[in-house]
């Protein structure tokens, strides 16, 4: 594989930042879609690298080099982890709307919680976890939120095709279409 | 000042009507209305009792519990019946909790998912030092200086005497700079040590330290150890 060496350099020294496809393509004076082809098989490629204690992740376009889960133990014993950010029920919530609902109003956020969203989605928004680039088109342009790379990153997700199946989806809203349509004569 | 409480751990009253529908083991798709307000209502009350203030949303709800139970009471006319569809007046309460429940899922799921990614670890990027710019090299390493500057402090400690009278003297690190710079247009070289005998106190000493690091690092003057002595010139 050509860029092998190359891209895992990078990738160490990138670390936490994590490298993008985009920067990536600029280094390697290649086109997007080579990089990623390129991409695709070096992740096969490191995959096969066992043992190993690294592993590369992808996070939307960001690419990053991480260690194992299995190493967790042995590294919180040597290293002093900063300051983990925790999400309040409320923030997590919110979060799960948007994430499902993309893009959404912060009323619309509302209407579903069945209380004012306002403080979550401003921690969401200071954590990076969500941004508002567009405006919806109805009255008052409000503003539509859609999460972003750092969210996947932080739940673990290659994509948002990545997010686990809303529960009894089917189910419910099978139950949920009986109940409406029932004693309408 | 208002000071808003969450009701227990609940996020909203939709989280709580639905903690109320699972401990009744209600079916959601068929809710007693009328117990389920009582139920409600109780709760509130005995927050009110605990003299919590109770956020508004709650109180909305209490009173969309009661609008519901009210037009359950209402008889049907045969007419609804026959031309337009009837609507439970359950309805929107009902579609409203079955979507909140799914996304409380959701959500859990996706903490479970923040607990996994938190097991993997990564190194701060690489960051290349950009070095700054000196437009005169320094004569001498401030190590070098510092060990000096320590050497004349424990000389002075032996010369001062047993008994003291412990006062606060005040010098100013620019009244010292500026004596400093009158002396260098007239010696070009001074030595470090002259300078302490000369006033004497420790704090002193110190000033005049603080005043030469400041004037080296204006590029003022140069120092430089001969000898195990400082010596300052322009």
């Amino acid at each position: 594989m050509q860029y092998f060496e190359q891209i895992e350099a990078l990738l160490y020294v990138h670390g936490d930042e994590g490298l993008l496809l985009a920067d990536l393509a600029e280094l390697l004076n290649l086109s997007q879609a080579a990089t990623r082809q390129q991409m695709d098989l070096f992740m096969i490629a490191y995959d096969k690298r066992q043992p190993s204690a690294l592993q590369v992740k992808q996070y939307g376009d960001l690419y990053k080099l991480m260690t194992q889960a299995a190493y967790q133990e042995i590294i919180e014993k040597a290293v002093y982890r900063k300051n983990i950010n925790r999400l309040s029920p409320a923030a997590l919530e919110t979060l799960s709307i948007i994430a499902y609902k993309q893009p959404i109003t912060r009323l619309e956020v509302d209407e579903i919680r069945g209380v004012a969203s306002d403080g979550p989605i401003n921690t969401l928004l200071t954590k990076g976890l969500i941004v508002s680039k567009k405006r919806s088109d109805k009255i008052g342009r409000p503003r539509l939120f859609t999460t972003t790379t750092e969210f996947l990153n932080c739940f673990d997700l290659t994509s948002l095709e990545e997010l686990p199946q809303l529960t009894y989806e089917d189910n419910l809203s099978q139950q949920l279409d009986l109940f409406l349509n029932d004693d309408k004569s | 000042m208002v000071y808003e409480v969450k009701l227990d751990v609940f996020e909203g009253p939709l989280d709580l009507l639905l903690h109320l529908i699972n401990k009744m083991e209600i079916d959601i798709f068929d809710i007693p209305i009328k117990i389920l307000t009582e139920q409600y209502i109780d709760y509130l009350h005995s927050m009110q009792q605990l003299e919590l203030n109770i956020a508004a949303e709650y109180l909305v709800m209490a009173s969309t519990l009661l609008l519901i139970k009210s037009k359950m009471i209402l008889p049907v006319h045969e007419e609804m019946m026959i031309d337009e569809v009837y609507d439970d007046p359950r309805e929107t309460l009902v579609q409203q909790l079955v979507e909140y429940q799914q996304f409380k899922q959701a959500a859990s799921q996706l903490s479970f998912k923040k607990q996994q990614r938190e097991q993997l670890f990564s190194k701060a990027p690489t960051e290349v030092e950009v070095q700054t710019h000196y437009t005169e090299p320094l004569k001498m390493e401030v190590n070098l200086l510092v060990q000096a500057f320590e050497r004349v402090l424990n000389k002075q400690l032996l010369h001062s005497p047993s008994e003291k009278l412990v006062h606060r003297e005040e010098i100013s690190i620019d009244v010292v700079i500026q004596e400093l710079q009158e002396k260098l247009l007239v010696e070009s070289r001074i030595k470090f040590n002259e300078l302490v005998y000369q006033h004497g106190s420790r704090a002193y000493m110190i000033t005049l330290f603080l005043a030469m690091l400041e004037l080296l690092k204006q590029n003022q003057i140069n120092v430089e150890e001969h000898n195990k002595e400082i010596y300052i010139s322009k």
